[in-house]
């Protein structure tokens, strides 16, 4: 049995032992057993607009390089220089057709090519002039890169598993393909990085924690509809991806109101997407969705916007944090204006929400410094039922079963539940020609 | 911006379609890293020629530097000039991915003329002329061209250059933004006019002279193919055969 969790199904009972979030050791057993074994989250191709563009960040700790090369092709190299390993760029993004390390002055070309070395002659005519490294696996699945360091790990969308559908229902909000806007939030949290993946599908915490947040809500419409809360389901997708889904109706929910022009205009892009997928995909879309792709990246599709966050372990008590704003380009200007605004009142790191949730974790981790005395967190809320809302925790158990799966070789099995109904499975239907190819594995990020 | 070796350029002469071209020519030893043709107008070859080259030899680059103040004619004619400078240029082997064109004035314009003609390394225009269509809009034939331009741009102005205003920088920027398949970038000084890239003893026109040849370098060393040693050559077709 593990010593990390404990899944009693007889009770029920469902707990996470409090040494996960403090645990050196745990941290570096996650890095060679999940970060190194998954399919992670770089980027969205829409970030890299022009050829040779690029944008720098980490993955699983290391830092690369997600680059379009001169080529069109997305690439994904290890900003390190092969020859004494200082990092080849040194910038956020920008573009650039070479890349040269401040070192020694070794250059690169954005495919990854040594193009030229100081003084090569001092090398002789035999010396093999390496490139840039590379994680061994990249695809992308409907604009959403996600690299791999596991060569053996299974292709993306068999890896993507159920959580695959909840990208369609973000991708299909556009005919032209939806777009990362320019602008990142980036942040750090005092705190385990688990505790902000549990937080992003827990629907338990919102009334309580965000109480200000609703407050604002409420002034701005004048009452609070929660004739919805307790309505949305928690759905494991398989491979530790979950969501929370809700049905439509949380545009009257959550935000301040749309006005007249801005609720028409949705009204008519969710007509093209009943017309092209069918009413059920539509229905679909037009509900609300706080997704997690196992291990730490969210997708949370709000009406308020839809953010894409990653969260970065640094030690077991302090994570970075970055989310990006993606949007269906060809949305007309009063309605980005009020999207925008409701984003940044919700998601902001100045906002009305997010700070409230760093503190929620933050106070957590404080906590956790009596874990001799108390050991175990508790996640059983719904266990019982035959049902799963969004209230309930079965969305961070089947996270956390995975996890322990990978950490520990434990495998325990999903829970049993009814099968869902309409509209949550509502089916995509291909009423008009598709106009994108969905997976796009990068074999030729071989350099 | 000044060298500390200063070598004297070779003053010479280009035939082209529009008469003798008068350049300036800075040859490098050993392996340049890159080659770079400036285009000069408004008597800014005479006066600061032979400096751009000595700056441009420090940073790797030989180049040769053109009187446009010599010669007169269409557009098209001059992005034809253009093209046979760049024929001169490869007599010494430079081919095109591996020159950077900078040009100031009429010689900025036509370097985003040529950026859409010719597939080079990197462009750059210093306060670039005749950009509109004589009121504060972009001039449509400049807009038009945004699709073909295919070498990676950058436009540096002052905000005071009342040769392009305000609204037609915003249209150019947008214009390329959406349609240019190349990377492109449009920066604009505060407080200074169209001369900032000439010597003056004001502040703020010293800053922005200072950073523009900053930028132009940064732009050139990060596009222009370096020209491959003997050895880096024969390790390409090693692995090309292998």
């Amino acid at each position: 049995m593990s010593d990390y969790v404990l899944d009693d199904r007889e009770m029920p009972q469902f707990k996470v032992n409090r040494e996960t979030m403090i645990d050196s050791a745990v941290l570096m057993q996650e890095q060679k057993k999940i970060f190194d074994k998954c399919w992670l989250y770089v980027g969205h191709e829409s970030e890299l607009k022009k050829p040779n563009s690029f944008k720098t960040r980490k993955l699983a700790g290391r830092p690369i390089i997600f680059a379009r090369d001169a080529k069109g092709e997305i690439r994904v190299w290890l900003n390190s220089c092969p020859h004494r390993g200082a990092m080849i760029c040194r910038e956020p993004e920008g573009n650039a057709r070479f890349m040269t390390c401040f070192y020694h002055g070794w250059t690169f070309n954005i495919a990854g090519e040594q193009v030229s070395m100081p003084g090569d002659q001092a090398y002789g005519e035999n010396f093999e002039r390496p490139g840039l490294a590379k994680p061994p696996r990249l695809s992308s699945y409907r604009g959403f890169v996600f690299a791999s360091f596991d060569p053996e790990i299974v292709d993306l969308e068999t890896y993507l598993a159920g959580a695959k559908e909840y990208i369609d229902l973000i991708a299909d909000q556009s005919e032209m393909g939806m777009e990362v806007i320019e602008g990142t939030h980036e942040y750090s949290v005092k705190a385990n990085w688990k505790l902000l993946v549990e937080n992003s599908v827990d629907g338990y915490h919102a009334m309580s924690t965000h109480q200000r947040y609703f407050e604002m809500v409420t002034a701005a419409r004048e009452k609070l509809d929660i004739s919805l809360v307790g309505k949305e389901r928690g759905i494991a997708l398989g491979n530790g991806h979950a969501v929370v889904a809700a049905p439509p109706g949380t545009e009257e929910l959550l935000g301040r109101p749309l006005s007249a022009e801005g609720q028409a205009e949705r009204k008519a892009r969710y007509a093209a997407i009943a017309e092209k997928h069918g009413d059920e995909w539509a229905t679909r879309v037009r509900g609300s969705r706080n997704l997690v792709i196992f291990p730490n990246l969210i997708i949370i599709d709000l009406v308020m916007g839809v953010v894409i966050r990653k969260i970065d372990p640094i030690t077991p008590d302090y994570m970075e944090v970055t989310a990006w704003h993606i949007v269906p380009p060809e949305e007309g200007a009063g309605l980005r204006a009020q999207r925008l605004d409701n984003f940044l009142t919700f998601w902001g790191p100045g906002g009305l929400a997010s700070p409230d949730d760093v503190e929620a974790l933050e106070s957590a981790q404080q906590g956790f410094a009596a874990y001799r005395e108390l050991g175990w967190s508790d996640m059983s809320r719904g266990m019982s039922n035959s049902f799963n809302t969004g209230q309930d925790e079965m969305q961070m158990r089947t996270w956390w079963r995975r996890w322990n799966e990978l950490v520990t070789g434990e495998v325990l099995p999903p829970e049993e539940k009814d099968p869902l109904g309409l509209p949550w499975s509502g089916r995509r239907l291909e009423l008009a020609p598709a106009d994108d190819a969905a997976t796009v594995d990068a074999a030729t990020n071989a350099g | 911006m000044t060298s500390a070796v200063r070598i004297r350029p070779r003053v010479d002469a280009v035939d082209s379609e529009l008469g003798r071209v008068p350049i300036a020519q800075l040859d490098l030893g050993g392996i340049p890293r890159g080659a770079a043709l400036l285009l000069c107008s408004g008597g800014d070859f005479e006066a600061d020629s032979a400096q751009h080259l000595n700056d441009l030899a420090a940073h790797g680059y030989e180049g040769v530097a053109a009187d446009l103040d010599a010669i007169n004619g269409t557009d098209e004619q001059l992005v034809d000039v253009v093209g046979t400078l760049l024929t001169h240029l490869r007599r010494r082997d430079w081919q095109g991915e591996q020159v950077g064109l900078i040009g100031y004035g009429l010689g900025g314009r036509l370097a985003l003329l040529a950026s859409a003609r010719y597939g080079l390394g990197a462009t750059v225009s210093v306060s670039p002329t005749a950009m509109t269509a004589g009121d504060e809009h972009l001039s449509p034939a400049i807009g038009a061209l945004a699709p073909a331009v295919r070498t990676p741009w950058l436009g540096m102005l002052g905000e005071d250059d009342r040769a392009v205003p305000a609204t037609a920088c915003d249209e150019l920027a947008a214009a390329l933004r959406l349609d240019s398949p190349a990377y492109t970038q449009l920066v604009r000084y505060p407080g200074v006019g169209g001369d900032f890239y000439r010597a003056s003893s004001e502040s703020i026109e010293i800053a922005a002279s200072y950073d523009y040849w900053q930028r132009t370098i940064e732009w050139l060393n990060l596009r222009v193919q370096p020209r491959l040693t003997p050895l880096a050559i024969a390790w390409h077709e090693r692995r090309a055969t292998s």
